[in-house]
Parts: C-alpha cells; structure tokens; sequence
C-alpha cells in the first residue's frame, strides 16, 4: 500500500496520470485514499450526497489490470472524481439534492458518466447540490437535503451554488476533479467562491442525458478542477454530440490550446466599470491585478459595454417557466412542500402560472440577444469580468440580500455577463484571481461558441504566471 | 467520556457549523406572502420584458430539428 503525502490530494491529473503510469501507486490504491478523504471529511463540508466505493474500487482495479496489460486510455485514466447527485448511476440513488426525490433510482447511468468510465476514470462519490438545482429561487444557502454547502476556506461562508459539493470537494482536495451543471450561475459561482477553476462548457457541446433538467434551453454540465488544463483534458472526456439529448450540437472537442490563436492577437473586452465599481471593495486590489497579468500576457484590452437587454429578467423568466413545467407532478401533487426552502417552494408554484405568450417574449428577446452579442464579438475574441464581484456569502444571511456597499453603479458594464452568457449558450472559464477577506475570488472569460480552447489557452497562460489555482485551505482537508 | 444516546445521536448529525436561524434579518413570511412575492417578481419581469422592441420576424430561441 502506497503512503499518500497531503499533496497528492491536490495534484493536477497530469500529474496522477504520471505518477500512476510510473507506478508510485496503483489506481485502486489512488480510488481508495480519496474515496476515504471523502467520506471522512466530505460531510464536514455537506459536499458528499453518496459514497461508491465499493464500485470506485471495482473500475479502479478494472484500471490497473489494463495499466499492467499496458493498454493506456488517456489522461483519465484511473483518475478518481465525483459527479454533481443530478447525474444518474445507474441502480444508486439520484436525489437531485431534494428531499421528494430521496428514494429515486435510475436504470441507466448518465452519458458523461460512461464516457469518462469508458476512459477509466473512476467516479469515488455523487456530490451534494442545491435541491433541484435551484429551481425556482432559494432564498438560504441551506436549501438542499444535505444542508448548507460549506466552504472549505471558511465554513460560515457558502460553498456556492447549485454545485455545492463540487466546488467544495475539490478546494478540499476530496476529489482531483469533479462535474457540476450550470443553468444560470451553478458552476461559475461554486468555482469563484472556493477558489478552483470551473469551466461552463457552450450549450450542446456536453451531452446532458441522464441529467436532472431544469431548464431544457440553458441546462449544461461541465468540470471543476485544480487547473484549465485540467477543465480541458476532462472537457474532452464528456463533449461529443449524443442522439439521446435533444439539446446535442453533435459537436467533438479536442483539448489542443496549442493550436489557438497567438495571445496578443486576442482582444480582450472589458469594463472598468465591473472592476472599479460594481466589484465589493475588498476584491478590487486582486481583481485589478488580474487584469494587468492579462494585459502582461499579451492580450489587447478593449473597453466594452454589454448590449442593452434586460438580460436577468429573460433569463429568470425562462427559467422559471421551464423548471415549473419540469416540476409540474411535484407541484400539483402537493410533494413540492418537502422541499427545505420556502421562497424556493413558492417561485415553482408561481413559475406555473407564465402565461405561454410571455415565455414566447422572453424566448424571442434571447433570439435578440444572442444576434446582437453575435455582433459584439466581432470586436473582441474574448470578454473579462469578475466571476462574483466578491467573496462568498455568509451561510447565516439570506442570499436575496441587497447590494450592501453604496448604490449601484451608474455604468452597467459586463454586470449581466452571467445572464447574457447563459442565455445565448457561451462557454465562461473561471480562474481564481485573489483573496478578498481571506477568501477566494476569481475572475470569468467568455468567448464565442465553441470557442473553449480559445478560453484554455488563455487560462493555461494566466495559470502559468501566477499560483492562485494552487494555493490550499486551512483546516482540517486543506492543511 | 460516556454519552447519552440522545447526546451521541446529536453529536452524529451536528453539522461542522451549527445551524443558524434563517429567520435572523427579517420576520418568518407565510407561504402565502411567498408566493405573493414570486408573482410579483414574475409580474415585474413581463413588466420589463414588455418594453422591448420584438420586430415582428424574431423567432423564438429554440429549435425544433425533424428527425
């Protein structure tokens, strides 16, 4: 049995794939120290739905008799990882986070899940959630049958939602990587808040099948991970088009940043607006400092404001309507009441009520959009704001809470990047960029459609010259 | 040190931080006050959304693909 030193915990996959090819340990012993750490640990943060060890240890030894008969599958291969519990595995429970759905089970394992299985990756544990991924509106950090998710820098603070347990495994080094989904926010905003790098892929790039759905037009999964190399080694893993899901580009993605564009032919679209003012104060110092390690790198900074639309307004329209429509039986059936947040309880009873005219409006004012931002990024490759404009919130206040620093700022900026991104199905990559109050922040890219290697390549290079994606917790998983 | 079932089962299920009252800023809202709220907010989204310019050609962002 190999002795595991805090720092393997909180390698790259590159770096476990190395050390497992030059056998410093085995895939089962690698399975089986992580899926300890997660179960030991994993439930001080409320970021472990379900452990599958006895499974994790079967695929890992699956693992190392093909290592032995010197098949390689790639960079996956015999890495662990933990999956957002609205993925199904196939005869274990998929709780979607929501305690009505406490007993469900599927018979089929979701698309990404197989395919990373098929490359010998070795799902440890289904990670907690927001319950129905946040359907609805929550008011509380709390609103999930595990609890509040906590953050592994500060467990008064909120892990982030709806990929709670995702973002919070990895900072704790519970997992090398892990799958979260994002509607509107849900891996942007776990990814900022514990400090490790998220990628949101572009609509349709990653099949969603056996996916919980929350809204049908915005839903997409994708990884968090220690690094964006790490976010494009596993993006290549789970992208490719799937006949089973409707919303499929039928799209491959092959992770060669190599091949992108020359950095300082980039142009990169900005708004001091978001960086001087709408960003909390504490953060302004790191946030700056991030953007002058961009410009350092090379890239062409351009002062950019988004179209105007109300970009928030859409998209809670939307997905109120879609996600009341999914969750139609829980409504009508009164189950909907066992749901552990009130606001969240009455935005699906509400969401019902859109009349289809209005979903319609809202679904032709996106159309608007996403023509328009069409038009914005033929001035610039790339866009550049916070990924949250401060550091994670307090699990004691409500998240509804208004903007407490002063007024809003007069210039809207790249305020509503996160609305008009999802809407019109861009790809973001978070990179943690600084501290604020001793907690992590984190800045956002956005590029065009399918632009992900773009986004890499430029996350590869400001990870390069900086070490925020490496810096550790404290306390007990992160020590 | 010997504990009581009752002290033992808490210990179990206490969460890292304790749990806090969610009703610490404001009072409790009823449901029905809840659900007043989110009709309201959806009712001032359709506000906002109706002062948009549609051109009557803009199609719905959806597509339907025969297949």
């Amino acid at each position: 049995m190999a002795g595991f030193d805090e720092a393997v915990f909180f390698a790259t996959i590159g770096e476990l794939n190395a050390r497992l090819r030059a056998r410093e340990f085995s895939a089962e012993e690698l399975a089986r120290a992580f899926t300890d750490r997660l179960e030991k640990f994993g439930p001080r943060y409320n970021a472990l739905a379900l452990s599958l060890r006895d499974s994790a240890l079967r695929q890992a030894r699956k693992v190392d008799e093909e290592l032995k008969r010197g098949r390689r599958r790639g960079a996956l291969q015999g890495i662990p990882y933990g999956a957002k519990d609205l993925l199904s595995v196939a005869g274990r429970p998929t709780a979607w986070g929501a305690r009505p759905f406490a007993g469900q089970v599927f018979d089929y394992d979701a698309t990404v899940l197989r395919k990373l299985e098929r490359q010998g990756a070795v799902l440890i544990g289904k990670l907690a959630m927001v319950e129905l991924a946040g359907g609805g509106g929550y008011r509380w950090a709390a609103a999930s049958m595990t609890g509040p998710g906590l953050n592994p820098w500060d467990p008064t603070r909120w892990s982030g939602g709806s990929s709670s347990g995702s973002g919070a495994a990895v900072a704790a080094g519970l997992v090398p990587f892990a799958l979260g989904s994002e509607t509107w926010g849900s891996i942007v905003t776990p990814a900022a808040y514990c400090g490790v790098t998220g990628l949101r892929p572009t609509y349709g790039l990653v099949s969603r099948h056996g996916a919980m759905a929350l809204s049908w037009t915005m839903d997409k999964i994708g990884p968090l991970a220690r690094s964006a190399e790490d976010c494009g080694l596993v993006l290549q893993g789970i992208a490719g088009g799937d006949s089973q899901d409707p919303g499929s580009a039928g799209k491959s993605f092959y992770y060669a940043p190599q091949f992108a564009r020359p950095l300082k032919e980039l142009r990169l679209g900005f708004a001091p607006a978001d960086f001087e003012q709408w960003a909390e104060p504490a953060a302004r110092p790191d946030f700056l400092k991030a953007l002058e390690t961009l410009r350092g790198l090379g890239l062409r900074m351009k002062e950019t404001v988004l179209p105007e639309f109300p970009y928030g307004a859409v998209a809670g329209l939307i997905i109120d309507t879609e996600g009341s429509a999914v969750f139609e039986e829980l409504i009508s059936s009164g189950k909907v009441e066992e749901l552990a947040d009130q606001k969240q309880i009455a935005g699906l009873k509400a969401g019902l009520e859109v009349p289809a005219k209005d979903y319609l409006r809202a679904m032709r004012i996106r159309r608007l959009i996403q023509q328009e931002l069409r038009k914005l990024f033929m001035d610039v490759d790339l866009l550049v704001s916070p990924a949250r404009f401060g550091p994670a919130s307090k699990i004691s206040e409500p998240l509804d809470r208004a903007r407490s620093e002063g007024p809003r700022p007069a210039q809207r900026g790249l305020s509503d990047l996160g609305a008009a991104g999802n809407l019109a199905g861009l790809p973001a990559l978070v990179l943690p960029c600084g501290f604020a109050d001793s907690l992590p922040i984190a800045i956002q890219l956005v590029g065009r459609p399918f632009s992900e290697n773009t986004l890499l390549a430029v996350g590869r290079e400001f990870q390069r010259v900086t070490d925020w994606h490496r810096r550790r917790p404290p306390g007990p998983a992160g020590s | 040190m010997k504990l009581t079932r009752r002290e033992a089962a808490a210990l179990l299920g206490a969460p890292a931080v304790p749990a806090l009252p969610q009703a610490s800023a404001a009072p409790a809202e009823t449901p029905e006050q809840l659900l007043a709220a989110a009709r309201n907010r959806l009712r001032r989204n359709l506000e906002t959304l109706a002062k948009t310019r549609l051109p009557i050609a803009t199609e719905p962002a959806f597509q339907f693909r025969a297949s």
